[in-house]
Parts: C-alpha cells; sequence; structure tokens
C-alpha cells in the first residue's frame, strides 16, 4: 500500500467523517422515521470513481464505524453498516454499466439499495413486520437524496479530476 | 459501455415516485372500525388498548417515552430522544403506518384484530 493511497484513503474518510457529523446537528425535517439526505455518501461515490471501488469500500466502512464512535449508538451502527454495505455493493454492480456522466443515477439505485437494507434491519430490531410498510416512504426519500448526493458527487469528480489527486 | 438513457432513467425514477406517493395515499385514507392500539418496547408488547373505548384522555409513562391515549387516535407526547422523529408523527387513527421511535425501540401500532376484550394497562 502505497503512501499516497493511505493518505487518500485518510483525507477522504476525514472528509466523510466530518460531513456525517455535520449532518448529525442538522434537525431531520421529515416526520418520517429513518430519513435523512446521508450527504456523507457523496465521499463513498467520489472515492469510487477517483481511487478505486476497493478504497471506496474501505473509506465506507471506517467512516460508518467512527462516525457511530463519534456521533451514534450500537443500534446506528447496524443501521449505517447494513445500508452501506448495500449501497456499495450496488454501486460495484453498477459502476461498469454506467459512465461518468451518470453517476447521479448510481447515486439512486445505491440509495434505494441502502434505505430498503435500513427497512429490513429495522424490521428484525424492531421485531415489528408492519414496519415494511414505510418502505414506499424510504423509496421516494432514497430517490430524492440519491440524485442530490449523486449530482454533488459528480460535480465533485468533475473539480477533483482536474487537480490530478489519483 | 451506454444502454439507459438519461431521460429513460428520469422517467424510471419519476414512475418510481408515482408508484410510491400512490400506495402512500392508499394507506393512509385506509379506514377500519376496529381500533386496538398495541404499545412495545423493545420488540415486546406492553399495553393494548381499544381506542374506541377511551373517554378520557390520559398519558402511558414508558421509560423514554410518554405516550398519549385519546378517543379514536394515539400519539407519542415526548421523548427523550435527540430526532424528535416520533413526536412528530403526530397522531395516528389506522393501521397504515406506526409511530416507531427507532432510538429507544418502541413502536405504537394500530391492529384490526376484532375482538380484542384484554385491556392491559389501565
Amino acid at each position: 500500500m502505497s503512501a499516497k493511497r493511505i493518505t487518500s484513503i485518510a483525507i477522504l474518510t476525514a472528509v466523510a467523517l466530518t460531513i456525517f457529523i455535520a449532518e448529525a446537528q442538522i434537525p431531520v425535517l421529515i416526520a418520517v422515521p429513518g430519513i435523512k439526505l446521508g450527504l456523507s455518501n457523496i465521499i463513498t461515490i467520489v472515492a469510487a470513481y477517483l481511487l478505486s471501488r476497493r478504497d471506496a469500500g474501505i473509506i465506507m466502512m471506517l467512516r460508518v464505524f467512527l462516525g457511530s464512535v463519534f456521533g451514534g449508538s450500537m443500534l446506528a451502527f447496524f443501521y449505517s453498516a447494513a445500508g452501506g454495505i448495500c449501497a456499495f455493493a450496488v454501486i460495484c454492480l453498477l459502476y461498469k454499466i454506467f459512465d461518468e456522466k451518470q453517476i447521479w443515477a448510481v447515486s439512486v439505485f445505491a440509495a434505494i439499495a441502502h434505505n430498503l437494507a435500513q427497512l429490513v434491519i429495522a424490521v428484525a430490531i424492531m421485531n415489528s413486520p408492519a414496519i415494511i410498510w414505510y418502505a414506499p416512504w424510504l423509496v421516494i426519500a432514497a430517490v430524492v437524496t440519491g440524485a442530490f448526493t449523486g449530482v454533488a458527487a459528480q460535480l465533485s469528480l468533475g473539480r477533483l479530476k482536474n487537480l490530478n489527486v489519483k | 459501455m451506454k444502454s439507459i438513457s438519461n431521460l429513460k432513467l428520469i422517467v424510471i425514477f419519476a414512475a418510481l415516485i408515482l408508484a410510491s406517493a400512490a400506495s402512500i395515499l392508499i394507506m393512509t385514507e385506509r379506514r377500519q372500525d376496529a381500533l386496538i392500539a398495541e404499545i412495545y418496547s423493545e420488540g415486546k408488547l406492553l399495553y393494548t388498548i381499544d381506542l374506541n373505548k377511551v373517554t378520557e384522555s390520559y398519558t402511558i409513562e414508558l421509560p423514554h417515552n410518554t405516550v398519549l391515549v385519546e378517543h379514536g387516535q394515539i400519539s407519542m407526547k415526548c421523548a427523550d430522544c435527540p430526532d424528535q422523529v416520533c413526536v412528530r408523527q403526530g397522531k395516528i387513527k389506522n393501521g397504515a403506518y406506526p409511530i416507531v421511535c427507532l432510538p429507544n425501540r418502541v413502536e405504537i401500532r394500530i391492529t384490526n384484530k376484532a375482538g380484542v376484550d384484554a385491556v392491559t394497562g389501565r
């Protein structure tokens, strides 16, 4: 592992963690359980396209773990990890299918996978099958937030490529 | 490899939103006769209340939450968690969407199991 790779992973993890903690301070606007913007996912996508998918996975897991240590709980860790892993799997699957001008769409699919994974975890943790009825809410939220974070990631990547970070 | 155009993607996502919104509307408008509220904490059923038989509103104190029980409706009055999502979910009158407090693992659910006589807790 080169020093440059370690540094890139460390910097992007720090950025993702900062965004994660900052976002946690913003009150949730919608009174539906489990919905938030998920701004730190911008970094997961940026890392997947800027570095590699493997590094993006490392950054995502580090952010999820450290995010729970600094600003969450054990429960929050399970939700974040399940959502993060599923979203990451979708990014890996769609990486080759969509080009760099359609990162926003990859982000939407990843967000849907993220939210549905969290819903399944919620059903298990709360021991309540009725919670599954929140699925339509979470799909709508995923399309909106996923498109937003995806566009943000796409624009950031356009700038970062010029800096020749890799 | 570019297989799907942006326009097609937008149509797919818009259709997904519309289908979800439609199902939410159908769920929310659903009426039901029996209003049996169940209050769960950490996956265990603590209270079963027939909301149609409630004449005077009262509150139930849970370790981290306060539930407001009224005639025909039920809501979370307060919670000690930072996000307060369960409080802002407001009053529920049917079984469409349970009130969920994820941090404290509390859930208020309305079922349509008719013929439940056992009213515990009060």
